[in-house]
């Protein structure tokens, strides 16, 4: 049943070739080569011993595989699947398998990053403002009572949902949170509880503040851009408005308002008084006896 | 006349035909008698540390055992006579190309684990921690040839019905096939992520294995390519064939499986095999026999439901008497289970209890289904997870009463 297979430890210098069964015949460009090298491993093996050989075909450390003899078909690619999923899975003997398996079998999670992701499109600020504006505005009760009145007067499916998202989100936007956060703040006892909602409440303050930032500074470049605008059709060369620009602008409107509401001689009271604090580590610190004359 | 006696001749023959090759079975199951209180195992050998390993030749009348310190024995079934194998020397050993043991390994290296005969009883092969496979003429009783190129121990073997192949089965997850008859390897297979436990081949080249990295894998030689079955958790610890498109296995937590080819997952499952019964009673280690002072159970203590997974539960061999419906299975918890394999149905049914003390590290059943031998010891086979003080280490056999 088995051939004789030419043992390749003892053939010192072609170790790496494997030599076929004669009933398999591989056509190559260099059997003539091959012949000759068969007769000098022919020769060798002539001069080795029994043991040696016995020695040699009995040794099961080599990985290569010689190709059994009863095998004559060669399965060099995949088998196709399998006739039915209840079927067990059927896989090569012949190539080492990993020491590495999955125990147990946890579904992987897949981040996705709006940020990074093509999916969700590029950020375009206006449109974002222009869309989530609900969340900063401030809603007067009576005008939530409106649109209550509406929901119940609505008879269309899909207008009692749309009063309904209305009603949810002037309901629960972030200056109506802060006002509830106010009031457990009033009502609890507990110090870490009143720790968590004052954070929370300053987190929901700083939002409003950027919001409100970002507003002034979104309607500052809107303006500029549209007198840009008008002057270009006139000819002129538009110019993009620059950081310092835009600040300016900003401490203007600032300015604007405060004098309309009245604050104004309190802000720059404010400002000057911090100002003057801070150029008081400047002055010089008075020496303990000053006038004093030594006598 | 003549022709009538012919036709019975041709009859018998062809039926034997059928049976060897496993296309058809017989039906011993039914013919079982319910055992009686007299009826037990009867120890036919002694060894002196657990024995791993028992094989039965293909007549019936002579088997072989291997323990943990190396003995090999060789013991007719009927008289229970036994001579011992002798280890070869080590220069002996070198001119077969084996390597040499070094330093703590000395103390292990003769460690068998697994035994297997041949179908024309010619050759024994013993595999063990050495890593080598020794081939031992039976007549004899000489060691013919070492077999290196394992990486790890060898945990399993077994021989091709009616040929001198050797399948072999090793801690490296790998399986290799040699030829006794040439002395030769032939080639590896892989497949295993884990440890090999068993291994089994009938008359076609079809090798089942199973391993601690809880598959079942079909190796089939000529096609090169193995099927894949898979266990619900747990490892599995012995397989064996029932047909060719059925076998059965035993897991670690105390189940035994029956499969088809047909199906990724057992077709039947039967759980809680060998419950470890009174682990919950048992708070007195002195009073209880089974489990000795001091030992813990390293399974669950439920109230209501035993847990199967101490050591005594694992269900270490499980053997089908060749092309019948009969089962057997052994663990560690007192007792071997027959069952009934049906054919129709595809479950397993429960037969009888044996009750036999110790861990019951390997089966075999008598080709003509009258007696079946167990290898018992006092601690697993491969490691000493359990041990049990007041089992015997040796050979046990328990005749089988067929109606």
């Amino acid at each position: 049943m088995s051939t004789m297979k030419k043992p390749d430890n003892l053939v010192s210098h072609s170790s790496k070739t494997k030599f076929e069964d004669s009933d398999e015949h591989e056509s190559s460009s260099s059997e003539y080569v091959e012949e000759e090298e068969e007769e000098e491993i022919k020769r060798e093996l002539a001069d080795a011993t029994f043991e040696e050989l016995q020695r040699a075909l009995s040794d099961g450390s080599h990985l290569e595989y010689r190709k059994h003899s009863l095998n004559k078909k060669h399965h060099e690619e995949k088998k196709p699947g399998r006739a039915n999923k209840n079927r067990p899975m059927e896989a090569s003997s012949k190539k080492p398998v990993g020491r590495f398996r999955e125990v147990v079998q946890a579904p992987k999670r897949v981040i996705r990053d709006p940020r990074f992701e093509s999916l969700c499109g590029a950020f375009d600020a206006k449109q974002f403002r222009s869309k989530y504006n609900f969340l900063f505005k401030k809603y007067d009760p009576d005008i939530i009572e409106k649109e209550r009145k509406k929901l119940d007067k609505s008879k269309d499916p899909d207008a009692i949902s749309r009063f309904q998202n209305s009603i949810s989100w002037m309901r629960g936007n972030l200056p109506a949170e802060r006002e509830k956060l106010r009031k457990q703040l009033a009502k609890s006892n507990n110090p870490e509880v009143i720790g968590e909602l004052k954070s929370h409440i300053n987190w929901i303050e700083k939002q409003l503040k950027s919001e409100s930032g970002q507003r002034t500074d979104a309607a500052i470049l809107a303006e500029h851009k549209k007198k840009e605008r008008e002057a270009a059709k006139k000819g002129k060369q538009p110019f993009y408005l620059s950081k310092s620009a835009l600040r300016k602008q900003r401490l203007v409107e600032k300015y604007e308002d405060l004098k309309a509401s009245g604050k104004l001689d309190a802000f720059i009271e404010k400002r000057r008084r911090k100002n003057a604090a801070k150029d008081h580590r400047y002055m010089p610190y008075r020496r303990s006896n000053n006038h004093a004359q030594p006598n | 006349m003549q022709g009538e006696r012919d036709a019975l001749v041709a009859r018998i023959l062809q039926e034997e035909q059928l049976e060897e090759t496993g296309r058809v079975r017989r039906a011993i199951a039914s013919r079982v008698q319910k055992l009686e209180s007299a009826d037990e195992f009867r120890v036919l050998v002694k060894h002196r540390q657990p024995v791993t390993a028992v094989a039965l030749s293909e007549d019936d009348s002579k088997g072989f055992s291997a323990s943990k310190d190396g003995t090999i024995l060789q013991w007719d079934v009927v008289s229970g006579i036994h001579e011992s194998y002798r280890w070869p020397s080590h220069d002996v050993l070198r001119s077969h190309g084996a390597k040499d043991p070094q330093g703590p390994a000395t103390r292990h290296c003769k460690r068998v684990l697994t035994l297997a005969v041949s179908s024309d009883g010619r050759y024994l092969a013993s595999g063990g921690v050495d890593r080598h496979i020794h081939l031992w003429d039976t007549r004899t009783r000489e060691h013919i040839r070492a077999f290196q190129g394992h990486g790890g121990p060898v945990s399993c073997l077994s021989f091709r019905q009616g040929t001198s192949e050797l399948f072999s089965g090793s801690f490296d997850r790998t399986v290799k096939i040699w030829n006794a008859e040439d002395r030769a390897y032939i080639t590896t297979l892989f497949g295993h992520q884990n440890e090999i436990l068993t291994i089994d081949c009938h008359r076609k080249e079809r090798v089942l294995t199973v391993g601690r990295d809880r598959t079942m894998q079909l190796f089939k030689v000529p096609e090169e390519s193995r099927l894949v079955f898979r266990a619900p958790a747990f490892s599995l610890e012995c397989c064996c064939f029932v047909s060719n498109d059925e076998f059965l296995s035993g897991s670690d937590d105390g189940s035994i499986e029956l499969w088809s080819t047909l199906r990724k997952k057992p077709v039947d499952i039967v759980k809680n095999a060998h419950a470890l019964l009174g682990a919950n009673k048992n708070l007195e280690p002195k009073n209880s026999g089974k489990i000795p002072n001091g030992h813990i159970e390293n399974g669950d203590c439920g109230s209501e439901s035993y847990r199967c997974l101490s050591a005594y539960s694992w269900v270490n061999s499980v053997t089908v008497c060749r092309s019948s419906d009969l089962a057997a299975s052994g663990a560690g918890n007192g007792s071997v289970r027959l069952w009934a394999i049906e054919s129709e149905t595809k479950d397993i049914r429960p037969l009888f209890d044996l009750p036999l003390v110790g861990f019951v590290n390997s089966l075999a059943f008598a080709k003509s289904g009258q007696f079946l031998v167990a290898g018992v010891g006092k601690e697993p086979r491969l490691g000493r997870w359990g041990h049990n003080e007041s089992a015997q280490n040796g050979v046990a056999v328990y005749s089988l009463k067929l109606s």
